[in-house]
Order: C-alpha cells, then sequence, then structure tokens
C-alpha cells in the first residue's frame, strides 16, 4: 500500500531529472579559439586565411613603407561545393591591411551604388550647400584589383572524410596587367 | 711519425674547428628581444627549441622551432602576441592556429607582424 502511494513521486522525480540531464546551456566562447565543432569551413580556417594571406601581402614588394598603394577588392570566387561566405575572407583581409596602415582601399564594386547614391544625394543643392557637398568626378580609381578564389577536394568512405582546401589570391597591375603578388595557403581536416 | 706529419694533422684539426665555427655562425639568427614561450593549460611533450627574430624592410619576421617529443601525431594550436617597443600589446588577439605534428617531428612555425611598430613576439602554444 505504502509502495504504490509513493510510485506518483518517484515517476515524477525521474521524469524532471531526465528533463534537467537533457537541458542545454549556453556560455560564451573564444572567437578566436580552434572551432572544430564540423569539418566545414569554419571560423578557425576564415581567420587562418585572412592572417596568413594579410601577412603575405605585407612582406611584399608591393608595400613600401609610406607609399600606400590604392587597392579594390573583388570577391573570392567560391570554387568548392559547400557554401561559403567568401566576402567574409575578403573583409577581414581588408579590415587587416587597414589596421596595419600600409595599403588604402577605394570603393569596390558591390559598394558603387551606395557611393553613387550619396553623391547623387549631396548634389542636390535643395539640402545640401554645394560649397561643401562632395563633388562628382573626384573619385579615384585603384592601381591594384585584389581578386582569388577558394577550392577544395573533398573524399570519403565509410570510415573517413577528407577535406583539402586550397586558397589563392592575386593582385594584379590595372593598369599593365601584371601580377604582382600571389599566395596561396592550404587546410586539411579530416573526420573520423 | 715525423714532425711535419704532426703539424699537418695539427692544422687539418684546426681547419676542421674553423670550418665548423664559422658554419654555425653563418645558420645563425638573431635572437628576439625577449621573445617569451607561453605553454598554456596542461601541456606535455612539447618543447620550442628556438626562437629567432629577423626584421626586413622594417617588418619583424619570427621563426619558432617547435618539438613534438611524443611518439604519436597529434595537432597542437599556437598563435602570437605582438609587442610594441614598450612591451605593450599591438591590436587584436590572433586568432589561434591549429598545426600537425608527426610523431618527433620539429617544425618551424613562421609569422610576420601585422605593422612596422611590432619589436617583439611571444609565441602561444596549447593542446
Amino acid at each position: 500500500m505504502l509502495k504504490t502511494a509513493y510510485f506518483p513521486l518517484v515517476a515524477l522525480l525521474m521524469v524532471v531529472s531526465v528533463i534537467v540531464g537533457c537541458s542545454k546551456s549556453v556560455r560564451y566562447g573564444d572567437p578566436k579559439g580552434v572551432e572544430t565543432v564540423t569539418i566545414e569551413f569554419g571560423s578557425t580556417d576564415l581567420q587562418s586565411i585572412a592572417e596568413q594571406m594579410t601577412r603575405s601581402i605585407l612582406t611584399s614588394p608591393l608595400v613600401v613603407e609610406g607609399k600606400r598603394p590604392l587597392i579594390t577588392v573583388q570577391d573570392v570566387e567560391n570554387l568548392t561545393s559547400e557554401y561559403i561566405d567568401t566576402r567574409g575572407i575578403t573583409d577581414s583581409i581588408r579590415t587587416e591591411l587597414a589596421r596595419s596602415g600600409v595599403v588604402r582601399f577605394v570603393v569596390d564594386e558591390d559598394a558603387m551604388a551606395q557611393q553613387i547614391s550619396e553623391l547623387d544625394r549631396q548634389a542636390d543643392d535643395e539640402y545640401y550647400d554645394q560649397e561643401v557637398a562632395a563633388p562628382k568626378g573626384e573619385m579615384v580609381g585603384a592601381a591594384y584589383r585584389l581578386e582569388g578564389n577558394i577550392r577544395s577536394i573533398v573524399k570519403q568512405n565509410s570510415d573517413i572524410r577528407d577535406v583539402y582546401y586550397k586558397v589563392n589570391l592575386q593582385v594584379w597591375d590595372i593598369r599593365t596587367g601584371i601580377l604582382e603578388w600571389s599566395d596561396e595557403t592550404e587546410i586539411r581536416k579530416v573526420l573520423e | 711519425m715525423s714532425i711535419w706529419m704532426k703539424q699537418i694533422r695539427w692544422l687539418v684539426f684546426l681547419s676542421g674547428l674553423i670550418f665548423l665555427a664559422s658554419c654555425s655562425f653563418s645558420g645563425a639568427k638573431n635572437a628576439c628581444p625577449k621573445g617569451d614561450v607561453v605553454y598554456l593549460g596542461d601541456i606535455e611533450d612539447v618543447e620550442v627549441i628556438n626562437m629567432s627574430c629577423i626584421s626586413k624592410d622594417g617588418i619583424l619576421r619570427i621563426f619558432v622551432e617547435v618539438e613534438n617529443t611524443k611518439k604519436s601525431e597529434r595537432t597542437l594550436a599556437y598563435r602570437f602576441d605582438w609587442l610594441n617597443e614598450e612591451g605593450l600589446l599591438l591590436g587584436d588577439e590572433e586568432a589561434w592556429k591549429p598545426v600537425y605534428f608527426y610523431s618527433k617531428e620539429i617544425k618551424t612555425i613562421r609569422s610576420t607582424a601585422p605593422n612596422w611598430l611590432a619589436t617583439d613576439a611571444k609565441f602561444l602554444i596549447k593542446e
């Protein structure tokens, strides 16, 4: 009789312990830490590529102290079979190079529409003082163009999945068409 | 053995010593000003053998020789903290980068400073 009376309580305790045991907690992590949640292209790959390529450009003859060449950035072409936000790679490279202060960037293709829109807006003398408004026809073209691509080779069997990424970047002299700098970096990830 | 033979042997020995000494000097790189190494966490069976710095065109380049003394392959993570003349950290911390080692492998990890203000670096390594 006593055992039967305790049965609902025991059942309730079991349900509560299962719920508590299965609940997940949230914590903050290191955004610069090595991320290996899945084998797909991740934050560590993006950060490593951006850092390695930026440092390589910094040691190239293209960058001479005080010269600060003008560069325009084109998106890194994604030639892999997975979705990769390649704009994130070029944005990171551009940010780190801009921080170094050795190069300057001009408006790229993606931001051109906003630039023209802003110039058009300022050209409206009904609203803007034309003495200080940015005039049209004074934008400066880049001397160099940064572009590149990312490729991958994926192999797998029943036990293992191997992904190899290769990122190649180039800087071209826009006037002459000469390749001024090029470098590549590789990443291999294995899921066992 | 004649006295001439002894002198020739002595000369050969001396020239060998001079040759070896010159070889070791020509391969030497500059030591980093402080070049601190930080082992983070419970990391075992890894040794930083050498850390050298070269300044080229005003940009500091660093070479760190790391040995995996373990008998198995492993992946470690490293990063550099770049320091200015006052010993202060330049910019943001770098991302941790994975590096793969074979058993007993010695690997040279190279990096370049993010700008001309870096005069020294700290090497951090963890499991």
